[in-house]
């Protein structure tokens, strides 16, 4: 940086143009204003771990419900040397990521990759990688319903004074519905969390098992929410606790098996009917994770 | 030791023309600690409503009444609620009935307000039971089908069941057979024995000589 | 001497040119149950709002005092004053549904008190949750039952044991037994009669039905188009009223 006349001016740094794409958008379909709206957003998140932060949703070519949220986020994140991996619940084969993918190739024509490790911007749907998250990776979640309380209070205005005012006794009745009906607490994904001690927070509908990796993670975790207008945010190395009480401790539970591909005890099972007779198979449902294990 | 002093009381009836009914001006009187006063007159004299300005019921329109040297007549309400609980006791002519409340706990009540643990408070309860002859099938049902006597000897229990320096008791006696009416007398000659000062209307002979009663004869006492 | 509980100055609240109630002045110790009685449009329900946070006033003091520390209602801020209603004060509607989750079991709706102040053991909240059922004479094998399966004084007490579980120090009734059946509003007021004799209860209870001030308040204030008419001792109050409205209230009661 140059000091010139008591104005700090940033050197010109180079411009890396990246690879030629469809003119007719800007790089990853977001106009530079509305980038930087998003990115003021996702800055107050960080700042504030687990507090769902408004911003102004943008009409996206994909209707509400589809991502637009996470879509957001991630084009207002993405450089051109970025490495983008895209997954919905798990697989880089199905729909949905299918078409997100070429949704970004096509307006930012940037590097994408199915491998986790390679990738510095992942976005997801519904699940995290087994793989764990490396320092310097963005990890945007998509998320459907942001705020926690929204099935005990419908009123905006009230759950805002609750977050406010920490007033999260009512959090507690849900779990203990749960126990009540159940033996067990019951909900299986979107468990909720306490953030940084302080925000009790949605982390969008990952099953519980993999609550315990947003814990410490040296990635960046971001949460948008485009229909609800909401970004939150987990800065690198931010305790994230999953709620319980104390004699009904969390438990990340998964299906008692091993993958019928890779054999891997320790992931998350997808349970696919294979044939009309109703037979069953668990395979990972971590697509990337399950080939690099079974190619080992 | 309590003092009653150049005592005025009337009523105002707002709704009937303002018209207003004078039960007493200057009233005097005093009773003594282990003393039992009887107050004497007709019926319609007032008695009753001495005995409610002495409890704070009524309210008095000039003079005071002086009872552990305090004026109740310009005492707030928390110190009278405190006066009542500490010193004074009421027995009223009828016993009010709260239908699903047992006999028991109404008799236990005052002591269980007054922080006396549960046990204790139910022993006393049964033995003052025992000794006003109420079987002992009644004590677990409400007051509501008993007896005119039943009830007033429940009341009067209820009345009784705490060691208070002063007593109120009006007609205790009067709905009571001959033998029953003889167990009251004695409870009430054990508290003046005690050094309550005691303050009764008691409509029968038998009872005010029994008990040697001093008369204040309301006739004489007040000017109407 | 011993410091009011509560202490209200000169309480004025008003709905543009109506007055709701004006000039309001009041103290209630603990352990005393006051009673509020008016017609419709006395006020009553306004001051019981002011009372109890529900209402912003326009003018006057509210102080509490509780364990020694003074809390002045009308001038903290919103953080400490929605603390200090969940942790000290209580209400109780005269709808239970609106003081009660219907969507939520009895169990949970009566645990959320505890799990709003730090109760994190689940099976000790489910045994105290039990113990106030038993206490308000709800079986317990409701205990996971939604309310909506309740019958209207099955929820009023339901609400009672919500409310009380905390042993809050100064609980407010907005007419706790208006719109029961008779038979069923006789069984709310002994219970809270009993629970109030019980635990020590500090409460300010509204009614326009003067047989449960009588029943339950030891003190009373009656109100006419927002003002206090008359007040003191209940029986005193009652038995003889000095007041020209009083004297109407009191002699418009049918006994039975």
């Amino acid at each position: 940086m140059r000091k010139t006349n008591n104005v700090i001016k940033i050197k010109d740094f180079k411009v890396d143009k990246g690879l030629p794409f469809d003119q007719e958008y800007n790089f990853a379909y977001l106009d530079e204003n509305t980038k930087k709206m998003i990115r003021r957003a996702i800055i107050k998140a960080l700042c504030i771990p687990g507090y769902q932060v408004p911003f102004a949703s943008r009409e996206m070519p994909m209707p509400y419900g589809w991502g637009t949220g996470g879509v957001q986020v991630t084009a207002s994140c993405l450089t051109k040397r970025d490495t983008l991996k895209i997954i919905d619940q798990g697989a880089d084969d199905t729909t949905n990521a299918v078409s997100i993918r070429n949704f970004f190739k096509k307006t930012s024509n940037i590097k994408t990759t199915e491998i986790t490790e390679k990738a510095t911007l992942i976005q997801t749907r519904h699940r995290i990688p087994e793989t764990p998250l490396k320092k310097k990776q963005i990890f945007v979640y998509q998320v459907p319903i942001p705020e926690p309380l929204a099935f005990l209070e419908p009123k905006v205005s009230e759950t805002i004074k609750m977050h406010s005012l920490s007033e999260y006794g009512a959090m507690h009745v849900k779990l203990y519905e749960d126990i009540s009906k159940n033996g067990h607490i019951e909900t299986a994904y979107a468990y909720p969390v306490k953030t940084n001690d302080r925000y009790i927070m949605d982390p969008s509908p990952i099953p519980k098992f993999d609550n315990p990796k947003m814990n410490n993670s040296p990635a960046i975790q971001l949460f948008g929410a485009g229909r609800e207008q909401r970004i939150y945010a987990i800065p690198p190395y931010t305790k994230v606790k999953s709620l319980d009480f104390e004699d009904y401790p969390f438990d990340p539970f998964k299906a008692e098996h091993a993958c019928d591909i890779c054999g891997s005890k320790n992931t998350y099972l997808d349970e696919i009917i294979v044939d009309d007779a109703g037979n069953k198979s668990f395979i990972c449902s971590d697509t990337d994770f399950c080939n690099k294990r079974k190619n080992k | 030791m309590i003092e009653v002093k150049k005592v005025n009381k009337s009523f105002t009836l707002f709704n009937q023309n303002n018209a207003k009914i004078t039960v007493f001006k200057n009233l005097n009187f005093e009773v003594n600690p282990g003393e039992i006063v009887a107050l004497k007159g007709p019926s319609g004299i007032g008695k009753s409503s001495i005995l409610k300005m002495i409890y704070g019921s009524y309210i008095i329109d000039k003079g005071a009444i002086i009872i552990n040297n305090k004026n109740i007549a310009t005492l707030s309400a928390q110190e009278i609620l405190k006066l009542r609980k500490t010193s004074i006791g009421y027995v009223s002519q009828f016993l009010k009935v709260i239908p699903r409340i047992s006999a028991l706990d109404v008799i236990m009540e005052p002591l269980l307000n007054s922080g006396d643990n549960k046990n204790n408070a139910y022993k006393k309860s049964i033995k003052l039971l025992k000794d006003l002859n109420i079987e002992k099938n009644l004590w677990h049902l409400s007051p509501l089908t008993f007896s005119g006597g039943e009830q007033q000897r429940i009341n009067i229990a209820r009345g009784f069941i705490k060691d208070l320096p002063y007593l109120l008791l009006d007609e205790p006696t009067a709905s009571l057979d001959s033998k029953n009416r003889d167990i009251i007398i004695n409870l009430i000659k054990a508290k003046s024995n005690r050094g309550v000062s005691i303050i009764g209307i008691f409509h029968d002979e038998y009872s005010r000589k029994k008990l040697n009663v001093r008369e204040i004869d309301l006739n004489i006492e007040t000017k109407h | 001497m011993i410091i009011p509980l509560l202490k209200v100055t000169n309480l004025s609240k008003s709905y543009d040119n109506i007055v709701g109630c004006k000039n309001i002045s009041m103290s209630l110790y603990p352990g005393e149950v006051l009673g509020i009685v008016g017609e419709s449009g006395s006020g009553k329900t306004t001051l019981i709002n002011c009372l109890s946070g529900n209402l912003e006033p326009d003018r006057g003091k509210i102080i509490f005092n509780i364990n020694n520390k003074e809390t002045d209602f009308l001038n903290i801020s919103e953080s400490e004053k929605r603390k200090f209603i969940r942790t000290d004060l209580a209400f109780v509607h005269q709808n239970p549904r609106d003081g009660l989750r219907l969507n939520v079991s009895a169990g949970g709706n009566i645990g959320e008190k505890l799990m709003s102040v730090g109760y994190r053991h689940y099976g000790n909240i489910r045994s105290l949750a039990t113990k106030w059922m038993n206490k308000v004479e709800i079986d317990k094998s409701r205990i996971d039952d939604l309310p909506i399966t309740f019958s209207g004084g099955m929820l009023q007490r339901l609400q009672i044991a919500k409310n009380l579980i905390t042993s809050p120090n100064v609980i407010f009734m907005d007419e706790p037994t208006g719109g029961l059946d008779v038979s069923v509003q006789a069984r709310v007021l002994d219970l809270i009669r009993s629970l109030v004799n019980e635990l020590n209860l500090t409460v300010i209870i509204v009614s326009h039905d003067l047989a449960v001030i009588r029943l339950l308040a030891d003190k009373m204030i009656v109100m006419k188009n927002g003002t206090v008419i008359e007040s003191g001792l209940s029986d005193q109050v009652l038995e003889d009223p000095q007041q020209e409205y009083t004297q109407l209230l009191v002699s418009s009661v049918l006994h039975v």
